[in-house]
């Protein structure tokens, strides 16, 4: 009685701290599959969220065939009644015209600056303006600046800013000769929570599917992060259940079938559990926000926490002393310490999936150490082997010994299918981000085309960094100007466009002035029958953010505490003319997330391979502390031949490996180092062989699994745990020198 | 702002064609009176038109020189070395322009409100549109025996724009001969 009350006491105990947990914590489960990336470099760290916030909130829809029209006023009228007001607004060309009206003469479009010549090409330029059917600028600003000055300069802006038609208040591009129509819609800020993601995305495509059926003739695609955050989720979740359920019941059939008892069951179950809330505890004190990722990996520790539980309750189950056998608390305590360390170089991973998975398991794993050290003992008396079970140890046994035998001739095979592999496929790492990616295909497709049809699929994000306001609007028009010089093709809009420098302005005013002198507009301010003035305000910035366009450039400019910054986008240019202007000028970047990010594995792959190395080392260290140097030996060079079989022929089976392949690799190696120790305490007892077997077999199961998954990353990560496990399992009892089973003990 | 120049021009379209027999050939001169607040005087420009089923060319001749031209459902407009120059994002305005060239009311008068106005025989079109309406408040067209003969455009802002017309004979010009007309 008083061990079950012990047993509730502890269960409960890390139940109720967990729940202490979220209580404070209130954490929040994430399904941005960009938040997991590593941090990139600091100045846009600090500008992205602020350029580009906003646009992870968008939803665009584009509207092609037949009855087109009908779908978009129909699917816009949905999208307002269900909260998803549009996002583009056309500035009125009054407000527009009244807000530039102070700078007249201040502000010059090209066209205007041509036209300044002399007074004939002057007279063209103004009597071509005026001989035009109409034209809302310069009748919205002739009353206020009789020059055309404001005219052509919001005439040149309003072009440059165009990017759709507008038709009835609708927006449409013609894309390949067809027409479409265009919705972007703005979702609240709250949407990226999983439940609100799958849920406004299951309502949008339950609406536009109701439409495709009432109008087949008429396509309509959809883009926007939530619904790549929507379909992750849902595929996180569903491999989690189906991944989580699998793993139980396998490992409730193989207890069982070992220990043919209900006691065996509830101590596993009590290890498993242990592990889970400790970890989850710890894990959210250390993390408020957790990626539903995490909880996919984080699975793997049911698979690596149940090992403690088997080799306890096999040792205690031997009835050769009370309690657990020194060698067994011995290799217990190497196990979680190596394993441990395996994990805990990931708390310093850039990547916020890894840190968080390193914390979980490691936190998990004391926990389930502890438990089995102090409660699962209490049940000695009732843990016995079934019959048949020792009767395939003894065979395994066997088995095993005559392995031994053949050992140079397993070795020489892992070499030669090491080398097999590496001929057909050299070893190669692709830490392309897209890997992450498990949205479906049509979305991906979506995205692309919406790209397309934006102008933008041959566009280049760039930012410019300057110490200050007017730095940075300098800055701006000399690379518009050198860039066009290089690319006569190059389309961009700047800041500095609609926002010309404090300096340009008073060139510009000097101008317009000394043009007047020399007489250049004498014959069109008698057809005005007025003198043209120019103004002497200057444009600032503060005062552009409360015009009509203050919408547009709060996005487009940002200002810190030490810089400036502003993006924009660059088409029509080839990559590297952009290359040699942002390597040239330290304050230009090209900004490339997926690069960027790509970049962040990249260097996260290569520690990942040193911590390997460290890992290796630390356990050649070990062994040979423990063991003897000749044992150390083999036990490292049979570490190091199952990492080259996983990295080799996962290399063959995928192509190229990932930084999942490397983080698989790193578990793979805590899990032989346990093996090995176990093998060379416990040599070829049966419970060890039966631990060590019942170990493999679950961790198979539950690990091998992962190599189901749609998502690559965790496809990738499940194959490098089940190569590597089976290497292991072969390979680690040829590290015994000779079959003793019993002397070490 | 190109939308909003071939809008004009779709609009003045509307006028030839509204009150119009069915034959989609016209060609004539018009003059052009913009009146603008603050101006001592009008701003008088003048030249040709020519408008067949697919395209419509609006040539003025003083004080400058300088020609649009609608066609396929494109606009061109000259640019400083007289090549006509595509003006993209003017497709919007192609279904409009069709509707007019094909006078089709139907189609028209989901974009305008048309009422009777005085003097008789002329019509009063006020737009729906937002955008439209954003520039104009109405027209005023004015037609005797089918034809226009003059459109009235007013503004916000006190500017207003008179275009009066003159038919050539109905004969079926080639785009080229338009010049020739003057």
């Amino acid at each position: 009685m008083a061990r079950w009350l012990r047993a509730l006491a502890w269960l409960s105990g890390l139940a109720l701290l967990l729940a202490v947990v979220i209580t404070l914590q209130k954490p929040h489960i994430d399904s941005d599959i960009l938040a997991l990336m590593p941090q990139s470099d600091t100045r846009i760290d600090n500008v992205e969220a602020h350029f580009f916030a906003a646009n992870k909130q968008q939803v665009m829809f584009s509207i092609t065939g037949g009855s087109a029209k009908q779908v978009h006023d129909k699917l816009n009228k949905w999208l307002i009644d269900n909260g998803l007001p549009a996002r583009f607004n056309v500035p009125r060309i009054d407000t527009l015209s009244q807000f530039y009206a102070p700078y007249a003469g201040r502000l010059l479009s090209e066209e205007y600056l041509a036209a300044l010549e002399n007074q004939h090409t002057f007279s063209t330029f103004y009597n071509q303006k005026l001989s035009q059917l109409a034209d809302p600028f310069v009748s919205a600003t002739i009353n206020l600046d009789a020059s055309l000055s404001l005219a052509s300069f919001l005439t040149e802006q309003m072009q440059n800013l165009q990017t759709f038609n507008l038709e009835e208040n609708r927006l449409t591009a013609i894309h390949h000769d067809a027409k479409y129509y265009l919705l972007f819609a703005q979702i609240s800020d709250n949407a990226f929570g999983i439940e609100q993601a799958q849920q406004l995305s299951t309502s949008i495509e339950q609406q536009l599917q109701q439409l495709a059926v009432d109008f087949p003739q008429t396509q309509v695609r959809y883009s926007g992060a939530v619904f790549h955050t929507s379909a992750n989720a849902s595929q996180a979740k569903y491999e989690m259940t189906l991944f989580g359920t699998l793993s139980l019941l396998a490992l409730i059939t193989m207890i069982v079938w070992v220990f043919r008892s209900s006691v065996a069951l509830w101590l596993a179950s009590l290890t498993v559990l242990s592990a889970i809330f400790g970890g989850a505890a710890v894990l959210l004190v250390v993390f408020s926000q957790v990626h539903i990722l995490t909880l996919v990996f984080a699975v793997t520790l049911i698979g690596i926490a149940i090992d403690y539980s088997f080799h306890g309750m096999l040792d205690l189950s031997s009835g050769k002393q009370k309690g657990y056998s020194r060698g067994l608390k011995l290799a217990l305590l190497l196990s979680l310490l190596t394993t441990s360390l395996g994990y805990a170089s990931l708390f310093f991973s850039p990547m916020l999936l890894l840190a968080q998975v390193g914390v979980f398991v490691v936190a998990g794993l004391f926990c389930a150490w502890l438990c089995t050290l102090l409660i699962t003992r209490q049940w000695q008396h009732q843990l016995i082997i079934a019959a048949p079970i020792l009767n395939i140890a003894d065979k395994l046994s066997v088995i095993l010994l005559h392995w031994l035998q053949l050992r140079r001739y397993v070795i020489l095979a892992s070499i030669g299918l090491i080398t097999a592999c590496y001929l057909h496929t050299p070893v190669s790492l692709n830490n392309d981000v897209r890997l992450l990616n498990a949205s479906p295909q049509a979305l991906i497709e979506n995205e692309a085309f919406h790209l397309s049809l934006l102008g933008q699929d041959n566009g280049r994000i760039m930012i410019m960094f300057a110490d200050d306001e007017q730095a940075l609007l300098e800055q701006l028009t000399r690379f518009k100007v050198a860039l066009q010089l290089r690319s006569p093709d190059a389309k961009l809009n700047v800041l500095s466009d609609l926002l010309p420098s404090r300096a340009m302005q008073e060139r510009n005013s000097v101008l317009v002035q000394a043009k007047q002198n020399q007489g250049v507009f004498t014959a069109s301010e008698s057809i005005s029958g007025q003198p043209f003035s120019v103004s002497t305000i200057t444009l600032t910035l503060d005062a552009l953010l409360t015009s009509p366009l203050a919408p547009l450039v709060e996005q487009q400019v940002m200002r810190g505490d030490e810089f400036v910054a502003s993006w924009f986008m660059v088409t029509d240019v080839p990559m590297s003319v952009l290359a040699d202007f942002a390597s040239a000028d330290p304050q230009l970047l090209i900004y490339n997330k997926v690069a960027l990010l790509s970049e962040g594995l990249t260097h996260y792959s290569h520690s990942l391979f040193i911590t390997l190395g460290c890992a290796l080392l630390l356990a050649a260290f070990l062994f040979a502390w423990r063991f003897k140097m000749k044992c150390a030996f083999k036990q490292s060079a049979v570490l190091v031949l199952t990492i080259a079989i996983i990295l080799s022929l996962c290399s063959v089976l995928q192509g190229s490996l990932s930084i999942f392949n490397l983080l698989g690799s790193l578990l793979v190696m805590a899990l032989s180092i346990d093996y090995l120790v176990f093998y060379q305490i416990n040599q070829l007892s049966r419970e060890n062989i039966i631990a060590i077997s019942l170990s493999a077999a679950s961790s198979m199961w539950v690990f091998g699994m992962l190599a189901m998954s749609i998502t690559p990353a965790i496809y990738s990560f499940g194959l490098t745990i089940m190569i590597g496990l089976v290497a292991i399992f072969v390979l680690a009892p040829l590290t015994l020198d000779v079959p003793k089973s019993k002397e070490n003990r | 702002m190109i939308r909003l120049f071939i809008f004009s021009v779709a609009c003045l379209l509307t006028t030839l064609v509204y009150a119009s027999e069915p034959s989609l050939h016209k060609a004539g001169e018009f003059r052009q009176e913009k009146y603008f607040a603050g101006f001592a005087k009008p701003f008088i420009s003048s030249g040709v038109f020519v408008l067949e089923p697919k395209q419509l060319k609006w040539q003025v001749t003083k004080p400058i020189n300088n020609t649009l031209l609608i066609k396929n459902g494109q606009v061109y407009v000259d640019d400083s070395q007289g090549d006509a120059v595509l003006q993209p994002g003017a497709a919007p305005f192609v279904n409009l322009l069709q509707a007019i060239i094909t006078h089709d009311l139907g189609a028209l008068e989901q974009q305008f409100t048309v009422s009777d106005d005085t003097p008789a025989d002329c019509s009063l079109l006020q737009p729906k549109d937002q955008l439209l309406s954003q520039l104009f408040v109405s027209f005023q067209l004015c037609a005797v025996d089918g034809n226009v003969q003059q459109v009235r455009l007013n503004e916000h802002n006190a500017n207003y724009t008179i275009i009066h017309f003159k038919y050539a004979a109905p004969v079926n010009y080639s785009t080229t001969d338009a010049t020739e007309i003057n």
